[in-house]
C-alpha cells in the first residue's frame, strides 16, 4: 500500500491581465495574445438584456442579425463566413447580450467582413423573422414538457415578479410583434448599447487598427443609459407547486435574491455556498444524491447582476421524493446554521476553491474570462488576491454566519413542478 | 502540432506523456478499452454503472472523492460505447495525489453492497432523467436496434432497460472488473509542465506494481452488411413529428470514415449546408434539421435527423430528403463548398486542442484506435479529399438500401 502523497497548499496564482486598448475613452478592447495557438475569438459585449429589454423581442432581434441585409440573403452572409472557416454566435442574457466570432488567425479579416457587412446592414426579411418564430413556438412547446423548464420559468418569473422579465411569457407573445419591432431595438437599442470588446489570438497590431475601424459605428453611436436602479427586492416565503401527472420526476428550483462580488459578504457567502452545494462533495449532494440516492445531481449557486444577485438550489428527483427533498434540503440548511462545521471539512472546501481558481485560468479564453468577471463590476485582478486571502483565512465560525444570516427560509422561494 | 512522449510498462500499461508549459495545472487520463459494445445482452448499462463505482472507493483507499479534492483536483468520467475514460484535473503541485488514487482504483476497487446499491439508484436516476423522463427520450433504444440487428451497437450506453441494472449483482460487478480492468487495457495520459524522466519516475513508483492481469481479446458478433432499406414508426407524447435516418459508414479513422464525416458537414451541417438550405430554408418543410456521425470505433452511423414543420408529412419528407441526396450524388461538389467544409473541419479541431484536458483525453483515444501520432496526421486525412473521392464515397454510403429510418409520430394532435 502506497503512503498517501503530500498535499501542498495554493497561496498564488500568476493572472495574466489582457492589454487593453480603448476605441473610445469609455469603450475598451482587451486583447489576449498568447498560447491561442491558431486560433482566434472576438467577443462584442452590449449592455442590454432581457431586463431592460423585453425578452422576447430582444431574443428575437439578436437571433437574426446575420439573417439578411437589402442586398445580401442570409444564405450568402453565412457562406461567405462559412468559407474561411468561421463561426459566430449570439447571446442574450439578463443584462448584457454578447456576439462572438471565432476561427483561425490566418482568416481574420476573410471572416470579420462579412460579420460587419452583415451586422451593420441588418434588415430583418420577412421570412427569416417569420422562420424564427415558428420554430422559437415549436421550442417553447417542447420545453413545456420538460419539468426542469417549468420550474426554472416559473422561479425566473416569481423572483423577477413586476418587471418585464418577470411577466409570464404564453404561446400567444411570439405572435404579439413584427419585423418593424426588430429594427427598432437595432437602432435604438443595440446599436447604441455597445460596452466593450474582447479579442483572444496571435494577430498583427495593423490588424487591431483595422478591427477598431470597423468597430468605429458602434463606438460613435454608443449612448444608451441603463437602468441602473435595478435591484430587485424579495422578502416574501412562497411556495409554488406545479403537478404534471405523468411526470416519472420533480424538478425542484428554490432560491432568493442577494448580492454581487461588491458585496462585502460575497466572498465569505460563496464559500459558504460551495459546503452547502457548489460541488461534489457538498452537503447537498453527500445527502440527497450519495445518501439518499434521490438525485442524479444537485447543487446551488449564486448568479450575479449588475446590481444585484440571486441564490438558487436545483434538482431533478424522483416525483414521489420530491416533498422529502424539499425537507432534506431544509434540514441541510438547519444544520449548517446550528452545527459548526470541522476542519477537516473547511479544508477539503478552501483546497477545492482554490483548485478551481487554478483550474478555471487555464488557457486564455478562461484567463481573459476571468479578467472580465472583476472588470464588470469595477474591480480588477488584485481581486483574487483578495479573494485568496479571504478564502484561506474562512472559519467554521463565518460560515455558520452566513448560513444564519442568508438561508434562512423566511424569504426563500420554492419552485417544483412534475 | 500536439508533442508528446510514449513508453510502457512490464505490465502492459501504456503511458504518454505531453508536456505543456503555461498551465498551472496537471491532467491524469486514464483510458479503459471497455464500453457498452463489451457488455452481455442480458446485463447492459454495465459498463456505465461501472463507471460510477469506481468512484465509490478502492481497495485500499476509502473515499476517492475526499482526497482528489483535498488537493484542489476535479474529476470526472464518461462511458461510450466503445470505452470508458476517466480524468482528473488538478493543481500541478500536487500531481501525486491524482496518480495515487488512479493506480489503486486501476490495482482493484472496494466492493461493496452499500456502494452497488448507492450507485445503482443513481444511475436509474439518471436512466429516468435523460431517457424516460424527456420527450424524445428513448430515440436511441429503438434506432440503434433498428439500425444494428447483431452487433451490441444496438444498445445504448445506459442500458436497454431499468431492470436489467436494478438486477445487477456484487459477484457480476468483481467479474466485469477483473476482465476489464487492468493495465493492459489500459492508456495513462499525464499533461502538464513536468519533464518526461519525473513523470517515469512517478508513473513507476505508482503503477509498476499492479499486475497486469488477463489481456481481454476481443471478439464481437459482427453487424452483417445491411442490405435492405427498414423503416419504423412509433408514436410518443411529443409536440413535434420528428426523424433520423441512419446510414451505416466505416468506423472511426477506418478508410472512408474522413470522407464521411465532410459528406455529413456537405449535408446538414450550419445553415449553409444542403438539407438546411433546401428542406428548411427554401421549403419550410422541417423547423429543424442536421446531420453528422457518432464516431464509433466499429461500423458507425451517418445520422440526419430533425423535427417536422406542423403541415409536413412523413411521406413529403421521403420524397424530399431522398431527392435532395439523388441530386447529392449525381453531381460532384465543387471546390468552393469543399473547402468550406475543410476549413470549418479545421477551426473546430483547433480550437478542440487548446486545453490540456482535451489533448491528454485524444492522445489516448488516438492511441487506442490508431496511434497517438495520429492527432498531428489527422487533417492531412482531411485535406487531400477531392471531391471525386467524396462523391464515390457518398455512393457508397447515401444508398437506401444502407439506411435505417425511424420516424417519431405525435401523440397530441
Amino acid at each position: 500500500m502506497i503512503k498517501q502523497p503530500i498535499i501542498n497548499t495554493i497561496q498564488h496564482v500568476d493572472f495574466q491581465a489582457p492589454n487593453k486598448i480603448n476605441l473610445t475613452d469609455n469603450i475598451p478592447l482587451f486583447w489576449l495574445k498568447e498560447d491561442a495557438g491558431m486560433t482566434f475569438k472576438l467577443d462584442l459585449v452590449f449592455k442590454t438584456g432581457s431586463i431592460d429589454a423585453d425578452v422576447l423581442r430582444l431574443n428575437a432581434a439578436f437571433s437574426l442579425l446575420f439573417a439578411g441585409t437589402p442586398l445580401k440573403k442570409a444564405n450568402e452572409i453565412n457562406n461567405e463566413i462559412d468559407l474561411h472557416g468561421g463561426f459566430y454566435n449570439v447571446e442574450v442574457g439578463l443584462e448584457e447580450s454578447a456576439i462572438s466570432v471565432f476561427g483561425l488567425v490566418m482568416n481574420f479579416e476573410k471572416i470579420l467582413k462579412p460579420i460587419f457587412e452583415a451586422f451593420y446592414n441588418a434588415d430583418f426579411p420577412l421570412d427569416e423573422f417569420e422562420q424564427l418564430i415558428k420554430a422559437r413556438k415549436q421550442k417553447f412547446n417542447v420545453n413545456q414538457q420538460k419539468v426542469s423548464y417549468i420550474a426554472r420559468r416559473a422561479f425566473m418569473e416569481s423572483l423577477f415578479e413586476g418587471t418585464s422579465f418577470g411577466r409570464k411569457i404564453t404561446i400567444d407573445d411570439f405572435d404579439k410583434f413584427n419585423r418593424l419591432d426588430l429594427l427598432n431595438i437595432y437602432h435604438n437599442l443595440i446599436i447604441k448599447s455597445f460596452d466593450f470588446a474582447t479579442l483572444i489570438g496571435d494577430v498583427e497590431e495593423n490588424q487591431i487598427q483595422d478591427l477598431s475601424q470597423s468597430l468605429k459605428r458602434l463606438t460613435d453611436n454608443a449612448d444608451y443609459n441603463i437602468n441602473s436602479d435595478f435591484a430587485p427586492d424579495r422578502l416574501n416565503h412562497k411556495v409554488i407547486y406545479l403537478e404534471k401527472e405523468n411526470s416519472v420526476q420533480s424538478a425542484i428550483r428554490m432560491g432568493k435574491i442577494l448580492f454581487n462580488k461588491s458585496h462585502e459578504d460575497y466572498i465569505s457567502f460563496s464559500f459558504m455556498n460551495t459546503l452547502f452545494g457548489g460541488y461534489f462533495g457538498s452537503r447537498l449532494m453527500k445527502e440527497i444524491r450519495e445518501e439518499k440516492g434521490y438525485s442524479y445531481g444537485i447543487g446551488s449557486g449564486l448568479v450575479q447582476l449588475r446590481n444585484s444577485g440571486y441564490f438558487f438550489i436545483s434538482s431533478e428527483v424522483k416525483k414521489e421524493h420530491r416533498q422529502a427533498t424539499i425537507d432534506a434540503i431544509d434540514n441541510e440548511v438547519h444544520k449548517l446554521q446550528n452545527i459548526v462545521v470541522e476542519k477537516d471539512e473547511l479544508m477539503m472546501v478552501k483546497n477545492y476553491m482554490l483548485g478551481q481558481l487554478l483550474r478555471g485560468s487555464d488557457g486564455p479564453f478562461a484567463m481573459m474570462d476571468r479578467f472580465i468577471s472583476t472588470y464588470k463590476f469595477g474591480l480588477d485582478l488584485a481581486y483574487f488576491d483578495q479573494w485568496i486571502e479571504k478564502i484561506n483565512g474562512m472559519s467554521p465560525e463565518l460560515v455558520q454566519e452566513m448560513a444564519k444570516k442568508y438561508l434562512s427560509n423566511d424569504n426563500m422561494l420554492i419552485v417544483s413542478a412534475g | 502540432m500536439i508533442d508528446f512522449d510514449r513508453f510502457t510498462l512490464s505490465n502492459g500499461l501504456k503511458v504518454l506523456f505531453h508536456k505543456s508549459e503555461n498551465t498551472p495545472m496537471a491532467v491524469v487520463n486514464v483510458l479503459y478499452d471497455v464500453g457498452a459494445k463489451d457488455e452481455l445482452e442480458n446485463r447492459t448499462g454495465f459498463a456505465h454503472l461501472f463507471e460510477h463505482l469506481m468512484f465509490g472507493g478502492s481497495v485500499n483507499i476509502a473515499d476517492f472523492d475526499g482526497p482528489l479534492q483535498l488537493a484542489g483536483g476535479q474529476s470526472n468520467a464518461f462511458t461510450s460505447n466503445d470505452v470508458t475514460n476517466y480524468y482528473d484535473v488538478l493543481p500541478a503541485v500536487n500531481l501525486e495525489t491524482a496518480l495515487w488514487l488512479e493506480s489503486d482504483r486501476m490495482l482493484s476497487l472496494a466492493f461493496s453492497e452499500k456502494s452497488l446499491k448507492v450507485q445503482k439508484d443513481v444511475v436509474v436516476e439518471e436512466f429516468k432523467q435523460r431517457y424516460l423522463n424527456q420527450p424524445y427520450g428513448d430515440v436511441w433504444h429503438v434506432l440503434r436496434k433498428l439500425a444494428y440487428l447483431k452487433h451490441p451497437y444496438q444498445w445504448p450506453t445506459i442500458g436497454e432497460n431499468v431492470e436489467q441494472i436494478e438486477t445487477a449483482n456484487l459477484d457480476e460487478v468483481k467479474a466485469f472488473f477483473n476482465k476489464h480492468y487492468n493495465p493492459q487495457n489500459a492508456i495513462l495520459c499525464i499533461a502538464g509542465n513536468f519533464d518526461l524522466t519525473e513523470i517515469k519516475d512517478l508513473v513507476n513508483k505508482y503503477f509498476s506494481h499492479i499486475p497486469p492481469g488477463e489481456k481481454y481479446n476481443r471478439s464481437l458478433v459482427l453487424e452483417p452488411v445491411q442490405d435492405e432499406y427498414r423503416t419504423q414508426t412509433i408514436e410518443r407524447d411529443v409536440p413535434n413529428n420528428g426523424f433520423y435516418y441512419a446510414f451505416k459508414m466505416p468506423g472511426k479513422f477506418q478508410e472512408g470514415y474522413f470522407e464521411a464525416d465532410l459528406i455529413s458537414d456537405a449535408l446538414g451541417r450550419g445553415k449553409t449546408s444542403r438539407l438546411y438550405q433546401k428542406l428548411k430554408t427554401e421549403l419550410n418543410l422541417v423547423s429543424e434539421i442536421s446531420a453528422y456521425i457518432l464516431g464509433s470505433h466499429d461500423t458507425g452511423l451517418l445520422i440526419v435527423s430533425g423535427f417536422l414543420s406542423d403541415n409536413t408529412s412523413f411521406v413529403e419528407l421521403e420524397e424530399n430528403i431522398w431527392e435532395l441526396i439523388n441530386d447529392f450524388l449525381i453531381a460532384e461538389l465543387d471546390k468552393r463548398e469543399l473547402t468550406k467544409i475543410i476549413n470549418k473541419f479545421q477551426t473546430t479541431k483547433e480550437f478542440s486542442e487548446i486545453g490540456v484536458l482535451s489533448r491528454a483525453m485524444a492522445l489516448c483515444e488516438y492511441e487506442l484506435i490508431k496511434s497517438a501520432e495520429f492527432i498531428n496526421d489527422e487533417f492531412n486525412h482531411y485535406n487531400k479529399i477531392t471531391p471525386k473521392s467524396l462523391n464515390e464515397w457518398s455512393k457508397k454510403i447515401l444508398k437506401k438500401e444502407n439506411c435505417s429510418t425511424l420516424f417519431i409520430q405525435s401523440k397530441i394532435s
